[in-house]
């Protein structure tokens, strides 16, 4: 009661506190909905009046809703289709359904407001993307007259939600709701035409910004977080509480309520971005990482503030998960979700990474609303490269760590300080394994399999933007990140805004290097091949014309050494490349290769013998997937294998004495 | 019997006969070098001349790791992170002890592992036999010979301990994760999650003690009572321990946490050395051997003390015997 009580006390100076930030956008619907969380049987009842608005030059006659839950209603629908032919964790999602409840969303009434739900309006379910008409989570309402561009309709809906136990990023375990994807959400209407996908499996979401005047019934006991700020709550007498959320300028609505969320409350300052508060809703037992979390929110938000553009909402709710619930690293406006093991190890980025990387999503995909479904990698590609810029700049790489005895939810972790991991090395690691797989440019549900759309959405993408960075140098850049996320806050970008405004800002063309990354599934991969360096044996002959012509012998000239430095394209990708050679004697050559034929070769003569040579010194290129063969010495040095062979037969002969106890 | 004694006696039996540690030392490195070299040669061919071979002797570059794992094959593939710290190959051979997930490394691992086993029952032989005969000093030509002539016995002995411990990890483990999972059920409460894991594998850490300590104990039998079949010393073995239960397992224990006390220190020590240059690396060879070397004579300490204890009691026994009479 007395924590309670506190919580309350608490909500109220925190909705005192609270300033109203106008945040500018055109705002094409306004929602306004009332639910009531049954936690008894995992439904959410609701009402809402929907107001949308023809932004776009043509009438329609129609209206696309997504009915996201829709996808966890059966077998059929295209959600479990995809993951049949992708993924093995389909049995896992079957049974867990089957013991815990699938889910849907039933529209009960639809109706043009004012004219009473009697009048319901013809619907039906669509199948825009693959034609299963068994899959229903879009469905098309038509209305009695047309709506012109700039004209307003105004939709009364019923519906129930039922919470499917454990689906990806929604549903409830135990008392814990994620409740995402969980109302009738209205389509784009885009280039006179609907813009409304299937929920697919590894699609995410699409949809028009405007505000949301949501009320929230819940039991008493339960803390909620949402989308938005708490403008009020009411207790209702029967056990419960209703909150109103109130979200402006947002394009979803997502709310969690648990009775074990414990909350805390803190303020981002910094002098040159508008203050934000932060409400962090944890799990009883990670009161350690309170810190953490927090630490990364303010960081993200300074950061990726300073960088592209302030975040502009007073508020941001950081929920940490239940585990086992599969919602753990989602993004919704205003709102996201992470999560952390029991145990992390020490020096390792957890809960840092994922929290960073779902607050940036605030930025792209909440500010600057691209189509996830179409363009993922606008995104999460623009993330992951935020995200580990965000990490290398307030933390500084990380160490390497392992889980022994992992299982589930349960591992005694472990951290290597002498195995450094630069943010960037995963991803790294993650394209070189599947870098071939596909190209960029594809619908999210097209790739070949899950691994192709992670490549292409997040990795690649983020390796790129690395790589344009550094190729045009950190301040141009930076000007083309601030462009962009400027000129495209709250409207919803193609890949060719972004390329434009680079060409506006880079001095020359960069198409070609769009060109070749977006539409040409392959690698970077550049290498130091064979380098030699011999003191000329042949000199023999006439040298030289008229009067200078002279006669040679052998070895006149044993001062001089010919060198020759193979450098070889590996991948199919081709970039200009540059090529430093340093000589015994420290001088140095730096050449440019455009990096087009399979090989290169260096010819030199030189008083010394070539030392080293380095393929993109400066490591630029961070698609190259194997920048360990970008250098190399002309003779070699035992010790490092050495150390890494004894031990290693440390190891062995450790393990044959442990086995020995099993004799 | 008071266990400290027993220890002592058994360090000081070690003691008398430490030439044999040196010879199980010797073996252990030669088996360990027929791969190692190899391997160093692979090794060298793939770093010598890259221009971060330097962090290579500080600590394992990931960004080097990840690209060397990416095609490595066969042995290659059993490089990994966690072999830059001290800790981190005993820990992974800890992890195989609780999980049976030998053939992680490679088959060829499992293979040299597994022929290793019967090496080890061929000494283990030579050495219980050498313990259970304490008038006698140490010689090549005793131990070699008690390791012979009690072969197959310790060959039975392993291959059936190998059954055993095969049930334990394909069957008996399974059963209790399966337990575990369902204790643990749907909650979100992570400690609870966490707990019940432990104790799932405190269940396998303290059947893979009670397996071994029966196995040992038969060895012991086999040997000291010149029994002839090995299979009925297993049911001695169990009815020994079973009837001296506190003492038995008393003993392993304070052996085992010795053991656990060594491996810290161990790791510890081994953190410590940072090889950035040759005479370094030497040091930390050195300190990795004198690991192993000490290691063996742990493990050799074991069937001193189950020697010592078992003779203690057979005699404690045999002179109740004389008294009843």
């Amino acid at each position: 009661m007395k924590r309670n009580l506190l919580f309350f006390i608490s909500l109220f100076f925190f909705h005192v506190a609270l300033e109203a930030q106008d945040v500018p956008c055109e705002r094409v619907v306004s929602y306004q909905i009332h639910a009531t969380l049954n936690p008894d049987n995992k439904t959410v009842t609701g009402t809402q009046q929907l107001s949308w608005t023809n932004a776009g030059s043509a009438s329609t006659q129609e209206l696309y809703f997504h009915l996201y839950l829709n996808a966890f209603k059966n077998t059929q629908s295209t959600f479990f289709k995809e993951m049949v032919a992708r993924s093995s964790s389909l049995s896992d999602y079957i049974s867990r359904f089957n013991q815990g409840g699938w889910g849907y969303c039933d529209v009960r009434s639809i109706a043009i407001a004012g004219t009473g739900t009697s009048t319901s309006l013809l619907s039906q379910f669509m199948q825009p993307d693959d034609g299963n008409t068994r899959d229903e989570t879009v469905f098309k309402v038509d209305l009695p007259r047309p709506i012109a561009p700039g004209d307003s309709v105004t939709l009364d809906i019923e519906f129930v939600s039922q919470l499917p136990y454990r689906a990806p990023r929604t549903g409830y375990v135990q008392d814990y709701f994620f409740v995402a994807q969980w109302f009738p959400k209205i389509g784009v209407w885009s280039n006179d035409e609907w813009n409304c996908h299937q929920f697919h499996a590894h699609t995410e979401f699409f949809a028009d910004y405007g505000d949301y005047d949501v009320h929230l019934t819940v039991p008493s006991d339960y803390v909620v977080g949402a989308s938005g700020v708490l403008s009020d709550s009411t207790t209702n007498g029967n056990g419960t509480t209703t909150y109103r959320f109130l979200g402006e300028c947002i394009h979803d609505f997502a709310w969690t309520a648990s009775p074990r969320f414990k909350v805390a409350l803190r303020t981002f300052e910094h002098p040159e971005l508008p203050n934000v508060r932060m409400k962090l809703l944890y799990q009883p037992n990670h009161r350690r990482f309170v810190d953490a979390f927090f630490d990364a929110t303010e960081n993200t938000l300074k950061y990726l503030g300073l960088w592209y553009i302030p975040y502009p909402y007073p508020q941001i709710t950081i929920v940490d998960a239940a585990c086992k619930s599969s919602t753990a690293g989602m993004e919704y406006p205003t709102l996201f979700t992470t999560g952390v093991d029991l145990f992390v190890a020490r020096g390792s980025q957890e809960p840092l990474g994922l929290t960073i990387h779902e607050c940036a999503h605030q930025f792209f995909y909440g500010i600057i609303g691209s189509n996830e479904f179409e363009h993922a990698w606008l995104d999460e590609g623009f993330t992951t490269y935020a995200t580990s810029r965000c990490l290398n700049v307030a933390y500084g790489p990380g160490a390497y760590s392992k889980t022994y005895l992992a299982r589930g939810d349960f591992g005694i972790p472990f951290t290597f300080p002498r195995t450094i991991k630069d943010q960037r090395d995963w991803i790294v690691e993650n394209h070189r394994n599947r870098g071939r797989r596909d190209y960029m440019d594809k619908m999210s549900w097209e790739f070949v399999d899950y691994l192709a759309y992670r490549n292409n959405a997040y990795e690649k993408p983020a390796l790129m933007l690395w790589t344009l960075e550094n190729y045009l140098g950190e301040a141009v850049f930076g000007d083309i990140m601030k462009a962009y996320a400027n000129r495209w806050a709250f409207k919803h970008p193609q890949p060719e805004d972004f390329f434009n405004i680079v060409n506006d800002f880079a001095p020359e063309d960069m198409s070609w290097f769009f060109d070749k990354l977006m539409y040409e599934p392959g690698v970077v991969d550049y290498a130091v091949g064979q380098i030699t360096s011999k003191a000329p044996v042949n000199i023999q002959g006439y040298f030289g014309s008229g009067e200078n012509m002279e006669k040679r012998d052998q070895d006149a000239e044993q001062d001089i050494f010919e060198s020759q430095v193979h450098i070889k394209r590996l991948g199919e990708i081709q970039l200009p490349v540059e090529i430093l050679v340093t000589f015994e004697n420290g001088e140095t050559i730096t050449e440019r290769w455009n990096g087009v034929e399979p090989y290169k070769i260096f010819y030199y003569a030189n008083e010394t013998k070539v030392e080293m040579v380095e393929v993109d010194p400066y490591h630029k290129i961070w698609l190259d997937v194997n920048p360990v063969n970008n250098g190399k010495y002309r003779t070699g040095n035992s010790l490092p294998a050495f150390r890494w062979g004894a031990s290693w037969l440390f190891w062995l002969q450790d393990l044959l004495e442990m086995i020995a106890i099993l004799s | 019997m008071k266990i400290w004694a027993t220890i002592r006696h058994a360090i000081s039996l070690v003691g008398q006969h430490r030439k044999m540690v040196g010879i199980i030392y010797l073996v252990n490195l030669c088996i360990g070098l027929v791969f190692s070299i190899p391997l160093f040669i692979l090794f060298n061919r793939h770093v010598s001349t890259l221009t971060m071979r330097d962090d290579l002797l500080s600590g394992l570059h990931y960004s080097w790791w990840s690209s060397f794992n990416f095609s490595a094959q066969g042995l290659e593939n059993s490089i990994r992170p966690s072999l830059s710290g001290g800790y981190g190959p005993l820990f992974d051979n800890l992890e195989l002890l609780l999980t049976g997930q030998f053939h992680s490394f490679g088959w060829f691992v499992f293979f040299i592992a597994l022929a290793y086993l019967f090496i080890a029952a061929f000494f283990n032989g030579g050495a219980i036999s050498l313990f259970t005969d304490e008038r006698k000093s140490f010689t090549t030509s005793r131990f070699f010979s008690g390791a012979g002539a009690n072969f197959h016995h310790m060959a039975a002995l392993a291959t059936t301990s190998l059954l055993v411990f095969a049930l334990l990890y394909k069957l008996i483990t399974p059963l209790v994760f399966s337990l575990v999972d369902n204790i643990v059920g749907e909650s979100t409460v992570q400690s609870f999650v966490w707990i019940i894991n432990l104790a799932g594998y405190l269940v396998i850490f303290v059947l893979v003690f009670l397996i071994t300590l029966i196995f040992d104990y038969a060895k012991v039998i086999v040997i000291n009572d010149k029994k002839e079949s090995s299979w009925l010393c297993i049911w001695l073995s169990v009815k020994f321990i079973f009837s001296n239960f506190f003492k038995t397992t008393g003993l392993n224990s304070v052996l085992v946490l010795g053991a656990v006390i060594f491996v810290i220190v161990g790791g510890l020590f081994i953190s410590l050395v940072q090889p950035t240059q040759i005479l370094l690396l030497i040091l930390l060879t050195i300190i990795q051997q004198l690991f192993v070397l000490i290691k063996i004579g742990l493990r050799l300490t074991f069937y001193a003390a189950e020697t010592h204890f078992f003779q203690q009691h057979v005699a404690a026994k045999a002179v109740v015997r004389k008294r009843k009479r």
